[in-house]
């Protein structure tokens, strides 16, 4: 399928789900593409809210693609139920098989989320905020896609856009040319420390990131430790049957609600796992203990995983 | 239009603050992405890029790259075959 045929079945898809009343939002890598920050991406990762999934599987079940129907992509993806997006977790859907297949991951809730996602769409999109939130992962290449989020949000004049500058070059050329905000500052020391020309800058910015890396290592640890349960049960459920979306789901759901809790993260002690991966920075020589201090608060990321 | 824009707020800025701001970006991305990839990012539309970026990935298939795999589905061979893990 032609990248722009593909881009054009998702934005279309979207704009069905709004004429219905759905908020929902394309995000990560075709969003970084939309505001000029070429992935090589061909997944479609969508924000849908929690509320609307009923009506996305309506959809998902009645959209087919090149004469294919919707499914769920393999035995692993969670259900499509907000039970369990409210808890972080997200599901997979894919059109046709093998490496031509048209893949579509939701989310309920980007996994990191300082604000909710739905009070900044822009258009078809999630806003350059939430996606920079979203790719501040444990793969080294999401990092120079959070910058340069981060840079076109300040050059558009967003303030916010401090808070995504992870590249000490780059924060300390633009603090040359403008006034980083002081309730930002307040917020993020390494900002403190480019605004004075410290020359800590560029530890605190790798603190901050190593930070962020060790809590995406251990979310996915923790997420898949309960998937190991849940994945032979669903192979075992499905294996010889060529079910119907809707009835793949029940199944998923009814499984899920064996084995897979509704929010381990929660469950675990959204302190103690921002703690154990602070303690683990250090206890590996990762960053000096002294950069802890360095740190914003990350529990604010985290939040909505109590509401 | 190259970019989506994220504000249809006129500028505040004067020209030659925003050519240095620009300019700023263009070195981050050499820097990051490299000359051709800061080249698609900041000059060409989005249809051109959205191009590209296809272009770019049937370019690796057709020399064997292996697609980057994705939590979680980079842990569902391994769960097939547990010897891999």
């Amino acid at each position: 399928m032609e990248p722009a045929e593909l881009q054009t079945f998702y934005e279309r898809l979207v704009r069905r789900l709004r004429d219905r009343g759905v908020v929902c939002a394309i995000t990560s890598g075709l969003a970084c593409v939309h505001y000029g920050v070429a992935e090589s991406t061909k997944d479609c990762d969508l924000l849908c809210q929690t509320g609307s999934f009923g009506q996305l599987l309506d959809l998902l079940s009645t959209t087919q693609l090149r004469g294919d129907d919707c499914c769920y992509r393999g035995n692993i993806s969670p259900p499509l139920d907000e039970r369990w997006h409210r808890g972080g977790w997200t599901s997979h859907f894919e059109w046709g098989g093998g490496e031509n297949a048209v893949t579509l991951d939701v989310f309920g809730h980007p996994w990191r989320e300082s604000f909710p996602w739905g009070q900044g769409v822009m258009g078809l999109y999630a806003s350059p905020r939430t996606v920079a939130e979203m790719k501040r992962t444990n793969r080294d290449k999401d990092w120079a896609f959070v910058t340069a989020l981060g840079v076109r949000m300040l050059e558009a004049g967003e303030q916010e856009g401090w808070l995504h500058i992870f590249d000490a070059d780059t924060l300390m050329e633009w603090i040359g040319q403008e006034c980083c905000p002081p309730e930002l500052t307040a917020r993020r020391p390494a900002l403190r420390f480019a605004m004075q020309g410290d020359s800590r800058t560029a530890g605190a910015l790798n603190a901050e990131r190593k930070l962020w890396e060790e809590l995406d290592r251990r979310r996915i640890k923790m997420l898949e430790k309960h998937l190991r349960q849940y994945f032979p049960a669903v192979r075992k459920a499905r294996v010889g049957r060529k079910l119907r979306l809707v009835d793949d789901h029940a199944m998923r759901v009814e499984l899920a609600m064996e084995y897979l809790p509704e929010n381990p993260l929660r469950d675990y002690g959204l302190e103690k796992f921002v703690n154990e991966a602070k303690a683990t920075l250090v206890s590996s020589a990762i960053v000096p203990e002294n950069a802890l201090t360095w740190l914003p608060d990350a529990m604010i990321y985290f939040d909505w995983l109590n509401k | 239009m190259k970019r989506a824009p994220l504000t249809y707020c006129p500028p505040s800025r004067t020209k030659e603050k925003l050519a240095r701001l620009r300019e700023i970006e263009r070195s981050f991305h050499v820097r990051a992405f490299g000359e051709e990839l800061a080249r698609v990012n900041l000059e060409l539309t989005i249809e051109e890029r959205i191009r590209y970026v296809g272009w770019m990935r049937e370019l690796a298939r057709r020399n064997g790259v292996p697609e980057a795999k994705r939590f979680p589905y980079n842990i569902e061979e391994d769960l097939e075959h547990p010897g891999n893990e």
